[in-house]
């Protein structure tokens, strides 16, 4: 994949970060259940590479909080941190392992990146942004508990979407 | 759908400010929310600046807190999440990994009217200057971050993009949402599963959408010999207006911090 295409990929990642909550929103509480600012980010770091991915993890939920408010301020730059984290450890892990199956990369890749994104970000709320009001009970129920859902859909959806693109010739791989 | 703070044309000091300052003094007002908040001064200090922020720019405050109606539940679960996880040494009762407590509840509530302002905050920043102001304005004062190799100019091209592909990807959104809808796509039960099912005929559609939209793009300008090597200059208009915004920003931010160091002693 060209650096141009690459860019362009990243700019639709960062729309779609905008985009997807304000459709999920449409069920109670789905932002919070669903987390879908976190597809676009993941995917982004699978298909091109981890710069890229880590600017869709700072650049998405920025704008997103631009245009419809969400996240909110005070959560703006811990969802940074962990977006960014996603994207950058999704795009290191694809290129890294050495699997000549696909498929089994991308699963592989999501599953560090996601573990990844949410001890980072465990571990900026802990010593930066809720010093000595943050707790382990709080970290596993954020992000193992709470998002329970997403964790799921993120992990079915994300290889359908990469393995229809890969067939469909846009990423210049096969799905194996 | 409807966004919060979209632009609203005008000709206010917010309006005609150099897009960098104007960055700059919104961070400043950011920094002095955030400081502010946790005390009942200086949340009614932040609602004051707010709303005298919002009569400089000519933009109505109504329509913004009436569209954080729909984010309800989204404010439900941050109390909540505090009110049961927040420790405390005098909770109400505690079972497991759940402490409900006075400190809890007080902390949740300061989450949510955090929450608020800084979005009504940023509400006023889109209300005032387009996106394309914003990144121009981030651009600039990114620009001392190329001299470290780090590729701010395309960095700040691939927002300028995702930003003129935000309508396109909302309006496909809708389009691919009526057209689900018209062949009984979604089966809208009353479970949590279901819901989440009902999302999937929107979300595949609207990513491999948005991916031919990138490819296609891609085609054009690859086509027209576009390789992202040309610099765009840095802009930076410094006038009375600019100086005066920064100025009242600074010491918005300094009173702020006075306000919290009060609030800390008096405690």
């Amino acid at each position: 994949m060209s650096v141009l295409k690459k860019s362009l990929v990243t700019a639709v990642c960062i729309a779609l970060c905008v985009v997807l909550p304000m459709a999920f929103h449409a069920i109670p509480n789905g932002g919070v259940l669903f987390s879908p600012m976190h597809l676009p980010v993941l995917l982004c770091g699978i298909l091109t590479s981890w710069p890229f991915g880590l600017l869709c993890g700072i650049a998405g939920p920025l704008l997103s909080s631009l245009f419809t408010g969400m996240p909110g301020a005070p959560m703006l730059p811990q969802m940074m941190v962990e977006l960014a984290s996603y994207g950058f450890m999704a795009g290191l892990m694809i290129n890294l392992i050495g699997i000549r199956k696909r498929s089994a990369a991308v699963i592989i890749s999501l599953l560090i990146a996601m573990l990844f994104g949410r001890i980072t970000a465990g571990c900026a709320r802990a010593f930066i942004f809720a010093r000595g009001s943050y707790s382990l009970p709080m970290w596993i129920s954020s992000y193992f508990v709470s998002c329970l859902p997403a964790i799921v859909m993120q992990l079915v959806l994300i290889p359908v979407i990469a393995a229809a693109l890969d067939k469909a010739g846009f990423t210049g791989r096969k799905m194996g | 759908m409807e966004l919060i703070g979209a632009y609203k044309p005008g000709t206010s000091p917010l309006h005609r400010m150099d897009n960098t300052a104007r960055i700059v003094s919104f961070s400043m007002l950011f920094a002095a929310f955030l400081i502010a908040s946790g005390s009942i001064l200086g949340y009614v200090f932040s609602v004051a600046v707010l709303l005298v922020l919002y009569r400089t720019g000519s933009i109505p405050i109504r329509p913004v807190l009436h569209s954080m109606k729909r984010f309800r539940m989204f404010f439900i679960t941050i109390f909540l999440m505090n009110a049961f996880f927040q420790p405390s040494e005098n909770p109400f009762f505690s079972w497991w990994i759940l402490t409900f407590s006075i400190d809890g509840i007080m902390f949740g509530l300061r989450m949510v009217l955090s929450v608020i302002l800084l979005t009504s905050l940023a509400a006023l920043l889109t209300a005032v200057a387009t996106p394309l102001e914003i990144t121009d304005g981030l651009r600039t004062l990114l620009h001392p971050l190329s001299f470290l190799h780090i590729p701010v100019d395309q960095a700040s091209s691939i927002i300028s993009i995702a930003i003129s592909f935000i309508p396109v990807l909302a309006a496909e959104g809708e389009n691919i949402t009526l057209s689900a809808l018209s062949r009984g796509a979604f089966p809208g039960g009353r479970k949590l599963k279901d819901k989440a099912m009902s999302l999937i005929p929107l979300t595949v559609p609207l990513f491999l959408s948005a991916f031919r939209r990138a490819d296609e793009l891609s085609f054009a300008m690859e086509a027209r010999g576009y390789n992202g090597s040309i610099k765009r200059r840095v802009k930076l208009s410094f006038g009375l207006n600019e100086a005066v915004s920064v100025f009242i920003s600074l010491s918005i931010l300094i009173a702020a911090i006075l306000l919290k160091g009060v609030s800390i002693v008096g405690s």
